[in-house]
């Protein structure tokens, strides 16, 4: 399903429904998170490109890695949700 | 195109009110009686519930011309809101009746300014927006406004009848919803194209249902008006007539459907931008500009077409949510600004939910970690809750509209990683929690910042480390004690705005021509600043560079390449042919006209092209007695037909260029002429008939004001308000032309010591008259209806008696004035101030009783008689 149908849908819906408000703060939660990741990889991509900094990145790259994985569950259990 | 559209809409909705009239009428024969017991403020409530259009009646109100019958001296609006702090509130009325900020700490000194400004002046008030049942606290705020002359008038608006009692009003007004017609009426007027076309009847047919749905409450048919607007299918109308949200319970989220109904039909791009506005305190104006740079830091604006810049985007955005009705323009002191009805902004922090924060207002007992966006009015220390908004680690904005941060600016570095918008700017009468910040190295770990707003603080230096800000679009140190900018600001390559102005550096590095997005740049009142890098032409997108109030003596070569950019500055001393290619803006300011070689170079400057430069001041500070050439550089300056105000000083020229006298200056308001002291004749200025003021002094080859000053018109000076002449060593006469200045208000004669003859006879509208030092001057004062205030030293002027005793005369100053006389055989209604010094001989009884008014007499060395 079109994710775009399915938010505009709960966002109607969270004015009768309480647990569909609060399912929405949450999807917005992790979304906020997931941006805030993926800028913070542009950026450090963007300073190996300028410095040619390439002893950090292997561990920068791990780190980046399990925070992005976190994420991903965070969104994934949320999507779920919404289905039972 | 579109742009234009919506201006005209929402300045419509402004102009007319339907359905009000009677509403109006009541008001407005409330403001014409008398109130019976003087010791009384009289009062009247507006009462209805939000939305009801209470704040639009009372600005149409405060607005209406009739409102000059009633004859107010003063008026004010002052929005309260529902937090009544009564020094606040008290501060905010002194101010709007003073038109002027103003620095009292204390409720005392408030009072005691507020009381002296309202004594016996007659004035009128506008209290939007009260909330206050606290019968103490309103008794406080009317001590001084007790002191008002009979017949003050207060107009309070509020959602609440309690508040209308508590304070004792004397009269109350429920202002009901619209009848069905008028309804209608205001919903067309907002979903109807354009004003000629009608609606088909199917639509009609469903807009009737939903104008039903409405209620009949002003707010809702604008709103879901403005969102039909944009849409003409039958589908589309059907759509919002059938949503479900009608229905919605709205007990417990106090939210109208009609505006949630038009939230959710606003595009997902302009829902985020509106929700963000949830951060704004209730009342909070904002301008345009802030606005879409909020947004911008929020990464909000986005475009489809490549070509369009985020600033035009935004302005995009704004538009389309205030012709959505989202927004309102303020129409009370400043068009610039911007509000959102309180109603909207419940609904912006309703769907907002926990992402904005407002401390303060927001009234749970817990910021919630997951808050994305923070802001305060106040100090935020003074809240037990603030301490917990370290919790939200994710925090994008931080927003302190006036009152510092609250903590160390390490600790707020390190608790908030992911901001994008710091912004903390002071006011000056924030002095208190003036807390000293020192910007640490650890700000380049900020790395997702986008905006810096440290303006008013009082830091002095920031790190090298400033560079790693590399998403930074905007950086706004102005008005701190900076003195110089770090090399690495270079690195900001996103930068589309920096605003150093008032701060101490005196120069900018070399690195600042590398900020190749840079947009705007502000250097205003940087007194330091002594030269700007000579390659600050490579900023290709350069828009706007403003100067004004700098020393800078001169502009780089190239910058003239620019072909977008607008220039403000108000002085230089250097090359004037530079000027060529400028796009010069606001006021410019030359002072030493005499270091120009060639006249050819003034011609160069080309200033009749510079249509957007309003001010103008030439000035030559030495005498190198080169008339001829002189002539021909101010023959060369002629400034554009959009030229509102020129000032020339120290022309040794014997005729002013012919640009002056032959009209080709229509448009302006304001002409002064200084040491021009070698002309020999006036230009002829009677038919510019905008010219409010004229300022003549110091042209000592003057000897006659004649025919051709007027123009050879029988309206001449139509506009004019202020004419004074000063310093005319050689004048002898005036000649007075019948029907000249027909509204002049000020007259100022002095120091032309060779005067002789008469004054203008008729000058109905005259309310200041000083004549100093004319001691030849023998002629009558002029007849006015108005005059409230003569000053006179040595001259032999004679009163007239129809001068004092018809009119509102309220001070009179007469000093070494030994010859004249002041009638004593009638009544001085109005004369509040009379000051007597080595004149008026005559006189040697003085009647107090004539003076029923008189607060304040000085009397020196007459030989007076007190009966």
């Amino acid at each position: 399903m079109d994710v775009n149908a399915v938010i505009d849908d709960a966002e109607q819906k969270q004015f009768s429904n309480s647990l569909v408000k609060e399912w929405l703060d949450e999807v917005r939660d992790a979304l906020y998170d997931a941006e805030d990741l993926l800028e913070q990889i542009n950026y450090e991509f963007s300073k190996t490109e300028l410095k040619v900094d390439f002893k950090t990145t292997p561990s920068k790259v791990r780190s980046f890695e399990s925070k992005m994985k976190d994420v991903l569950d965070d969104l994934e259990s949320i999507l779920n949700q919404k289905i039972v | 195109m579109s742009e234009k559209k919506v201006e005209s809409t929402s300045l419509v909705a402004e102009e007319i009110i339907y359905g009000r009239d009677e509403d109006k009428e009541m008001i407005f024969s409330w403001m014409m009686t008398s109130n019976t017991n003087d010791n009384k403020l009289s009062i009247c409530s507006i009462v209805g519930m939000g939305g009801m259009g209470k704040t639009t009646l009372a600005q149409h109100v405060f607005n209406d011309p009739k409102i000059e019958e009633v004859g107010f001296d003063e008026k004010a609006w002052v929005c309260v809101s529902d937090e009544f702090d009564v020094l606040k509130i008290s501060k905010a009325i002194f101010e709007a009746f003073n038109k002027s900020k103003d620095d009292s700490e204390n409720l005392e000194m408030v009072h005691g300014k507020l009381k002296e400004k309202l004594t016996g002046r007659k004035f009128f008030l506008v209290l939007d927006d009260v909330w206050n049942e606290d019968q103490h606290l309103w008794k406080s705020l009317q001590t001084p406004l007790k002191y008002g002359a009979m017949g003050s008038k207060i107009l309070v608006t509020t959602r609440n009848s309690n508040v209308a009692s508590i304070m004792e009003s004397s009269k109350i007004h429920q202002l009901e919803q619209l009848r069905e017609d008028h309804s209608w009426q205001v919903f067309a007027k907002h979903s109807v194209k354009d004003n000629s076309s009608t609606l088909n009847s199917e639509l009609k047919e469903i807009g009737m249902k939903i104008v039903e749905k409405c209620k009949r409450l002003p707010l809702a048919l604008e709103t879901v008006g403005s969102l039909l607007h944009s849409k003409s299918s039958v589908s589309d109308w059907e759509g919002v007539l059938r949503s479900n949200i009608w229905d919605l319970p709205i007990k417990e989220s106090k939210i109208i459907p009609a505006l949630l109904l038009s939230y959710f039909h606003l595009p997902s791009h302009l829902k985020r931008c509106f929700a963000y506005c949830a951060l704004f305190p209730k009342g909070h104006e904002f301008d345009k500009e802030s606005l879409i740079l909020l947004w911008m830091a929020q990464n909000f604006l986005h475009c489809s077409q490549q070509s369009k810049s985020q600033e035009e985007v935004g302005e995009q955005y704004f538009n389309d949510l205030l012709s959505r009705s989202f927004f309102q323009k303020s129409i009370i002191y400043n068009e610039r600004f911007f509000i959102m009805h309180d109603l909207l902004n419940d609904l912006a922090k309703h769907v907002s939910g926990e992402v904005c924060f407002r401390l303060g207002v927001d009234k749970e007992q817990r910021i919630p970690k997951t808050t994305r966006h923070f802001s305060t009015k106040e100090s935020p220390v003074i809240y037990h809750e603030f301490k917990s908004l370290c919790e939200a680690k994710g925090l994008r904005t931080f927003l302190s509209i006036n009152g510092g941060i609250g903590m160390s600016m390490q600790e707020l570095i390190s608790n908030f990683k992911f901001l994008r918008n710091l912004s903390v700017s002071y006011t000056h009468d924030t002095e208190e929690v003036h807390d000293s910040i020192e910007v640490p190295e650890s700000i380049g770990n900020l790395i997702h910042l986008h905006l810096l707003d440290l303006s008013n603080s009082n830091i002095e230096e920031v790190p090298d480390t400033i560079g790693d800000l590399i998403h930074l679009c905007l950086l706004n140190l102005s008005a701190t004690k900076l003195k110089e900018v770090p090399d690495t600001i270079g690195n900001l390559i996103h930068l589309r705005s920096l605003d150093l102005s008032g701060t101490y550096i005196d120069r900018l590095p070399v690195s600042t021509c590398s900020l190749c997005n840079l947009q705007v740049l502000k250097l205003n009142h940087c007194y330091l600043l002594e030269e700007l890098p000579s390659n600050l032409h490579e900023l290709t997108d350069l828009r706007r560079l403003e100067l004004m109030g700098t020393y800078l003596r001169k502009v780089p070569p190239l910058l003239g390449k620019l072909k977008n950019l607008q220039v403000w500055m108000n002085s230089f001393e250097f090359g004037i042919q530079q000027l060529r290619e400028l796009d010069l803006h606001g006021e410019l300011s030359i002072t030493n006209l005499e270091n120009i070689v060639n006249p050819c170079d003034a011609l160069a400057a080309n200033f009749k092209n510079k249509t957007h430069l309003h001010r103008l001041h030439l000035e030559w500070r030495r005498n190198n007695d080169d008339s001829i050439k002189e002539r021909e550089i101010l023959e060369n300056l002629q400034p554009s037909i959009h030229l509102k105000d020129l000032s020339i000083q120290g022309y040794n020229g014997t005729q002013f260029p012919r640009w002056l006298s032959d009209n080709s200056l229509l448009n302006m308001v304001s002409l002064t002429l200084k040491r021009c002291k070698y002309c020999l004749w006036l230009p002829s200025l009677g038919l510019l008939k905008f010219l409010k003021h004229l300022t003549i002094e110091g042209l000592n080859w003057i000897r006659s004001i004649d025919a051709d000053f007027y123009g050879k018109s029988s309206h001449a000076f139509a506009s004019l308000e202020t004419l004074s002449f000063t310093d005319m060593k050689e004048l002898e006469e005036w000649q007075c032309m019948r029907g000249a200045f027909p509204s002049l208000q000020r007259l100022s004669v002095e120091h032309c010591p060779k005067l002789k003859g008469h004054l203008p006879e008729q000058l109905s509208h005259l309310k200041e008259l000083t004549i100093k030092c004319c001691k030849q001057l023998v002629a009558s004062i002029p007849r006015a209806v108005e005059i409230e205030d003569v000053k006179m030293k040595p001259s032999s002027v004679d009163m007239i008696e129809s001068l004092v005793s018809d009119t509102p005369l309220e001070c009179l100053i007469i000093a070494f004035c030994p010859g004249m006389t002041i009638p004593i055989n009638h009544c001085y209604h109005s004369l509040a101030q009379l000051v007597i010094t080595h004149g008026c001989d005559s006189l040697t009884t003085f009647p107090l009783e004539l003076f029923p008014k008189l607060r304040m007499l000085t009397l020196h060395t007459s030989v007076v008689t007190y009966k």
